[in-house]
């Protein structure tokens, strides 16, 4: 640039080359740093270096980080879902042999994101197999994507200006933002809360279950049934996203493996005690089975099982943990299930053997002619929690209430 | 394409000025020939649709406008003053005016067309062409002016730069013939100058700085509760509802000058002095010195080639207040098709209407003139009524603001946490340093003024006097202060918005 600037001022000069030059030197070199560090995966470049990848602080931008985590490697096989896939479903499992899987959850995901990102990792690799846990509720919720998540700043997003976005991840002021905080967890040698394959594992909830049940899930239980006393109306475009994801896997040829991810009983209770018009969630099980059983009509030969773990299981009713202790063994918190529980789901849906003798009869296979039946199922184990973990559910009882003074 | 965004500032803009660089030093000639191709370029990425491909048709309608106006303005200065001068300039007129009536205007008036008879059954969704106002206008002018005689033989590329060139295309200045084609011709002997770079690259940080840190926070309070208006869902309190109106005039201001800042130092990269735009028009202690001081480019353009023709004021006081009025409702009309904004228009039409009366009767009878911050204060509350007008979605929702900020729902001034869209600090807070800076600080171009920012600068701040310590130079200091500004603005620069100048 400076080939044709004349200097006819000399304080000028002085400013563009002292001051001018150097500022545009700076951008380039944040554009390098970030292209190095690359923080969110979004910015590969051949010379990115691997020494960052378990520092990366994908938590920090979540669906960016992902996608660009489905587009930086080949895999075989992916596992989508809200925070509950995010956290238990571990991809690098001995199970797994060999096959490279990416956990591409999103924390407060819904089934439009699900769909945008199955869409976007089956565009660039020749995917053989999908994990998808459908979270009770989401078809009814309104939220199709839920603002503030960071799903319009991220490669999911198929509007806006796709070429403004990548020069962001390049030499954008976020994405730097990002690889200092990933410099420094390197300089720190303190792993990010995601691996390398976009697992979960670490900077979780700090706080006790008890805690977390008491100020974040019976907030969230009293939010929902809330909304759901005032009415319980599916979602159309969460019922395309389901069909879209069906149609998807069929024409990729994408084994799908689908699921409706557990809760503790401890937080179904709640929802319960807060008078919710349909605890078992009769809504949103016909609804998929529905939307399952159409599929399969218009595509004789393209079975998809539904998996369904939402229940009063005994592993779902594990006992709270004294008031200090962190968690539990299987569960972080009333709507968390810890990794050898997810292994136990991971197991019953992909017919490995199952870890814990425990889960032999975790979770069931639900057709529509059995949905009358595991309601019955589902409404008997509350009885039954209440008697058999009377502690647990008088300590539910006690702070619902206490919160509903609140 | 945004000049707030990474696309413009890191690619777009470097590459333009390489090119430049590159084919000036050859032939300048080439250099202006490769801006006008940047010029299409940073036009033609805009696709109205982005659900469908991206179409070269605007692209086509922009060129086909510059060739058009081109051979019209060619033949009117061959045939000035004649009466078939006079009728093609008619028909050129009545053509350009014809197609920004058709996308800008059709469908709101067969909207209208159809509330009051129920015909056409169905109105028309046209796809308004991103700153069609802007080149129909410019080129208006220069149809008359040749017309006149005030034009002269411009080569082609000239006058395709001069209607494209990137920085004013889309939302201004509007920039006229007589001042920014001499300086294509007088730029011969240099390419890019350090000094023009220095203040160009200062200007653009602080219109960047106004826009994406001052108006983009200051929208976040009335964007929000003038929703909030529209939606109805509940009135807004007293003390939203003045928000609100403070919060958007503010923005408003900041959102534009700093847009037209952005364009003034992109220019200037390139040694091209655009015209001055804004000149603090909130320290305004009247509204005819508001319409000296705001988007000045337009009013000139309305002032020079709709009111003068119209009669201005060489017919008669009421004619002339007949003259200000329309003058001022078809500026309101220019800005978008709805009541809305013709309401505005009229609005000012009236304010100025009112201004002139009382001048006259102050003049009459020997009256002094009120003290200035009252004059001041006076100014500012009756143009930020009017921008509530400019701003709400409907006529109801403009009321219902008012309504609340006059106490129809009591003076209560801020909701309860929990009802309340954005906490009481945090609206508050970019108000008050948004009046501050209007009112205590200098504009871009007082403290660019050494320099002579724009072009018609000095007209409206007389000679240069002493230099101020504030005055920016090229030194370390000033250096510093503008790091500083860029690194504010860098904070935010990721949320990307648009300019709101870009509907019109």
């Amino acid at each position: 640039m400076t080939a044709g600037l004349r200097s006819t001022a000399q304080p000028g000069k002085r400013y563009f080359l002292g001051f001018i030059l150097p500022v545009g030197a700076i951008l380039l070199l944040i554009a390098f740093l970030n292209t190095w560090v690359n923080p969110l995966w979004v910015a590969t470049t051949p010379w990115s270096s691997h020494s960052f990848d378990e520092y990366k602080p994908l938590h920090k931008a979540l669906r960016t980080g992902k996608a660009g985590l489905a587009r930086s490697f080949e895999w075989d096989g992916v596992m989508l879902g809200s925070s509950r896939v995010d956290i238990g479903f571990d991809p690098t499992l001995p199970e797994w042999s060999g096959r490279r899987v990416a956990n591409l959850a999103l924390r407060g995901g819904t089934l439009c994101e699900h769909e945008a990102m199955l869409r976007f990792a089956a565009e660039r690799n020749r995917l053989e197999f999908a994990v998808l846990g459908v979270d009770l509720a989401d078809l009814t919720s309104p939220n199709n994507i839920t603002p503030g998540t960071g799903f319009e700043e991220s490669p999911l997003v198929t509007s806006g200006d796709r070429l403004e976005r990548e020069i962001r991840y390049i030499s954008g002021v976020s994405t730097f933002v990002d690889t200092v905080k990933c410099l420094n967890y390197f300089r720190e040698k303190r792993p990010g809360a995601y691996t390398p394959q976009g697992q979960w594992v670490r900077l979780l909830d700090k706080r006790p279950m008890r805690k977390v049940l008491q100020f974040e899930s019976f907030k969230w239980a009293d939010h929902f049934a809330a909304q759901r006393r005032k009415s319980i109306e599916v979602n159309p475009k969460k019922i395309e996203a389901l069909r879209g994801i069906l149609r998807l896997c069929r024409e990729k040829n994408i084994h799908l493996y689908l699921c409706i991810p557990p809760n503790h009983a401890a937080y179904l209770s709640a929802m319960r005690l807060n008078g919710d018009p349909d605890p078992a969630f009769r809504v949103d099980r016909s609804h998929i089975l529905a939307v399952l059983a159409e599929e399969q009509a218009a595509h004789p030969g393209t079975q998809v099982d539904l998996w369904d773990f939402n229940d009063f299981h005994p592993l779902n009713c594990e006992p709270l943990p004294a008031p200090t202790e962190q968690h539990t063994y299987f569960w972080a918190d009333g709507t968390h299930a810890l990794p050898p529980l997810g292994h136990i789901m991971l197991a019953r849906m992909l017919g490995w053997p199952v870890p814990d003798a425990r889960g032999a009869d975790y979770g069931v296979k639900l057709t529509p002619g059995d949905l009358e039946a595991r309601l019955r199922q589902i409404d008997g184990g509350y009885p039954r929690y209440q008697a058999e973990h009377a502690d647990d559910f008088g300590w539910v009882r006690e702070h619902l209430r206490d919160f509903e003074k609140r | 394409m945004l000049f707030n965004s990474y696309l413009y500032l890191l690619i777009f803009l470097p590459l333009a000025l390489l090119g430049f660089a590159g084919f000036a030093r050859m032939k300048m000639r080439l250099g202006f020939a490769w801006l006008v191709l940047m010029s299409f370029a940073f036009y033609g990425v805009w696709n109205p649709d982005p659900e469908h491909p991206w179409s070269p048709f605007y692209i086509g309608l922009l060129l086909a406008s510059c060739v058009g106006n081109y051979y019209f303005g060619r033949y009117l200065s061959g045939h000035k003053h004649t009466a078939k001068g006079k009728r093609i300039l008619a028909f050129g007129v009545t053509v350009n005016l014809g197609l920004l009536g058709y996308y800008k205007y059709a469908g709101f008036f067969a909207g209208v067309a159809k509330a009051l008879t129920g015909w056409p059954a169905h109105v028309p969704s046209i796809v308004l062409p991103l700153a069609i106002s802007f080149f129909t206008f410019l080129q208006i002018a220069y149809l008359v002016d040749a017309f006149r005689g005030e034009t002269e033989e411009y080569h082609f590329t000239d006058y395709l730069l001069f209607v494209t060139f990137f920085p004013h295309l889309i939302a201004g200045p509007l920039v006229h013939h007589r001042e920014m084609l001499p300086q294509f011709t007088r730029h011969r002997d240099k390419v890019l100058r350090y000094r023009d770079f220095s203040i160009g690259f200062t200007i653009l940080v602080l219109g960047l700085f106004k826009k994406v840190v001052l108006a983009d926070y200051l929208a976040r309070t009335s964007g929000p509760l003038f929703d909030l208006a529209g939606a109805g869902t509940r009135p807004l309190s007293c003390g939203e509802a003045w928000a609100a109106m403070l919060a958007y005039t503010l923005q408003l201001y900041f959102d534009f000058s700093g847009y037209s800042d952005m364009a003034i130092g992109s220019a200037r990269l390139f040694g091209i002095r655009f015209p001055l735009n804004f000149h603090s028009p909130y320290k305004a202690d009247s509204v005819v010195e508001f319409w000296r001081r705001w988007h000045i480019t337009l009013s000139r353009f309305l002032r020079d080639y709709l009111y003068i023709p119209l009669g201005g004021n060489r017919k008669g006081k009421g004619r002339r207040y007949v003259n200000l009025l329309l003058t001022m409702v078809l500026g309101g009309l220019w800005h978008g098709a709805g009541w809305t904004f013709l309401l505005w228009g009229l609005l000012h039409g009236l304010y100025l209407c009112v201004n002139h009366a009382w001048f006259a009767v102050r003049k009459k009878r020997g009256w002094k003139a009120l003290p200035k911050p009252l004059a001041i204060g006076l100014t500012f509350l009756f143009v930020m009524i009017a921008w509530v007008f400019f701003r709400a979605p409907t006529f109801d929702a403009a009321l219902a603001v008012l309504c609340s900020a006059a106490g129809a729902h009591g003076f209560h001034l801020w909701p309860a946490e929990g009802v309340a869209l954005v906490k009481d600090f945090r609206a508050l807070k970019p108000i008050v340093a948004g009046l501050l800076i209007i009112w205590l600080l200098p504009n871009t171009q007082q403290f660019m003024r050494r320099y002579r920012p724009a072009l018609n600068f000095l007209e409206l701040e007389g000679k240069l006097g002493k230099r101020r310590w504030w005055e920016w130079r090229p030194t370390p200091l000033f250096a510093l202060f503008t790091l500083a500004l860029l690194y504010a603005t860098a904070r935010d620069f990721d949320k990307i918005s648009e300019f709101i100048y870009f509907q019109f």
